[in-house]
């Protein structure tokens, strides 16, 4: 997937983001890191396509599933569990009720909950149905806006490792996150964005405390707080 | 059976939105108040001493607006604007849908969804009539004819999948809640207002008295606006008359156009929004 020179004007003479250059492979996860207001969340509404940008387009080699998880994500809290993501099955051409069991099954939401309303869901449970969501039909990309959020530790840790699993498979991962840890644990690559631009991009070897300092340092220096 | 996937697509969000409705509190006790109505028209019609039948109609029709306009803002116009204040669209246009099958589905399960109340409207109302009206002396059933009920479906289905229409064409641009319910409310409101406004502006005193811009405006205005009286289709109804069928014909169609004018701004508008 390539970002070619993409640009953003929600109002004019302000940009919030200027002129983003970049390039996924989908072998590698990546790790977008930036303050609030950096632009993070337009950049990956453009590319899923809930926001047109006003110059630049993102294009993509292959004609793959691409999978978003907005941050926040609110569902139709009259449906249940199992209703929501047997919906994006069925929208991704797979057998419904069969996968949408084995997927809420994955995220770790228990079997009690599948048939409930969202309505009575905490804010966990509706982040694991929201990743549940995503991962239905297999898809080429996932484009996740704090996908741990809502999620305690060990929740955390169980939706790192079956975000790992699907790259494994063959699914590209790009993320946006404010927890530096998450993203030195995961990704591969972290792109530091800052007043509308990715400002550094740098690789993770170690998935170490170490990188996760390293990264936090650079994003405040970036952003314009330290005095690095 | 194979699809393509758009109409899969429209066919799955269509099917989502029925159930999303149908499995919410406030439609289901819409459908179960339908029963109340055909009991508060034979009560009130009870009160009158003749022309019990045409009182029955009349109250049944007051009903089923009053049903209707209940679906069309706390039930349609409010999933619309939930789909934008809490951003439930970003979840499923990721699903992956373009934008303007999520209009026509949104609004195709919102048709069904009305649909569905409008019968149980028509089917409550036909048996009290068929129970209650049925059994009184011919001078008491005067007005009545139970045929006129399940025109009375038609009459209320056309007219509000207009109204419908209208808010998923505020739904297309508005900001959220607020905005949707009052410009969705205010049409309803003037759709209802205007024809008696135009109607006394015929008299001459009236036309004298009243600027020439002003009678010109709320003319333009009212051409704009869904035509919800349904001129002699709904009179025919309201008072058992035969129902020509070139006003039937013309009233669906121009329900129809409405609503196909209304969703083709929709979609024009909602393709070029940044959500």
């Amino acid at each position: 997937m390539e970002l070619i020179d993409i640009s953003k004007e929600y109002i004019q003479g302000e940009p919030v983001l200027s002129n983003v250059e970049y390039s996924l492979d989908r072998k590698q996860i990546y790790g977008l890191l930036g303050i609030n207001g950096a632009g993070k969340s337009t950049l990956i509404k453009i590319i899923v396509g809930l926001v047109r940008a006003s110059s630049g387009k993102v294009e993509e080699k292959d004609a793959s599933l691409l999978s978003f998880l907005p941050e926040h994500p609110y569902l139709p809290v009259d449906m249940t569990a199992l209703q929501v993501v047997s919906f994006a099955c069925r929208m991704r051409g797979e057998p419904d009720i069969e996968t949408a069991r084995t997927l809420l099954a994955a995220v770790g939401l228990k079997q009690e909950a599948w048939e409930k309303k969202i309505r009575t869901f905490s804010k966990g449970m509706c982040q694991r149905t929201a990743i549940a969501y995503c991962l239905a039909g297999n898809p080429g990309w996932m484009i996740l806006d704090e996908p741990m959020s809502g999620l305690d530790a060990m929740g955390r840790a169980h939706i790192l490792e079956l975000l790992k699993q699907y790259h494994n498979r063959g699914c590209g991962l790009f993320m946006c996150s404010h927890i530096v840890t998450d993203i030195a644990r995961l990704c591969d690559h972290v792109c530091i964005m800052a007043r509308g631009k990715i400002r550094e991009t740098m690789p993770i070897k170690e998935h170490s405390m170490a990188e996760a300092e390293l990264m936090e340092q650079r994003l405040l220096f970036w952003s314009g707080n330290a005095s690095l | 059976m194979l699809r393509s996937d758009s109409t899969r697509a429209i066919f799955e969000l269509s099917r989502f939105t029925l159930i999303e409705i149908i499995q919410s509190r406030v439609f289901r006790l819409l459908v179960g108040g339908t029963l109340l109505i055909p009991l508060i028209a034979v009560i009130i019609a009870s009160l009158f001493m003749a022309d019990i039948g045409k009182v029955y109609l009349d109250v049944v029709l007051s009903g089923a607006h009053f049903a209707s306009m209940v679906f069309t803002l706390f039930i349609a116009a409010s999933l619309l604007a939930k789909d934008i204040d809490q951003r439930i669209c970003y979840i499923i246009l990721s699903a992956p849908m373009k934008r303007h099958h999520y209009i026509l589905a949104r609004y195709g399960g919102l048709s069904i969804a009305f649909a569905i109340l409008a019968a149980a409207l028509t089917i409550t109302a036909y048996i009290g009539g068929y129970f209650y009206i049925g059994s009184l002396a011919e001078l008491y059933q005067s007005g009545f004819s139970a045929l006129m009920i399940p025109m009375m479906f038609f009459y209320i289905f056309f007219q509000y999948l207009s109204l419908i229409s209208v808010a998923v064409f505020f739904f297309s641009w508005a900001t959220g809640t607020a905005e949707i319910l009052l410009f969705t409310s205010s049409v309803m409101l003037f759709s209802w207002a205007f024809p008696p406004v135009l109607a006394a502006l015929q008299t001459e005193e009236l036309a004298s008295q009243t600027p020439v811009f002003l009678r010109q405006l709320i003319e333009v205005i009212y051409q704009f606006l869904p035509h919800l009286n349904g001129s002699n289709f709904a009179l025919s109804i309201a008072h058992s008359l035969e129902i020509n069928g070139r006003d039937l014909l013309l009233y669906t169609l121009e329900h129809s156009a409405y609503a196909g004018i209304s969703l083709v701004l929709a979609l024009l508008l909602f393709k070029r929004r940044d959500l």
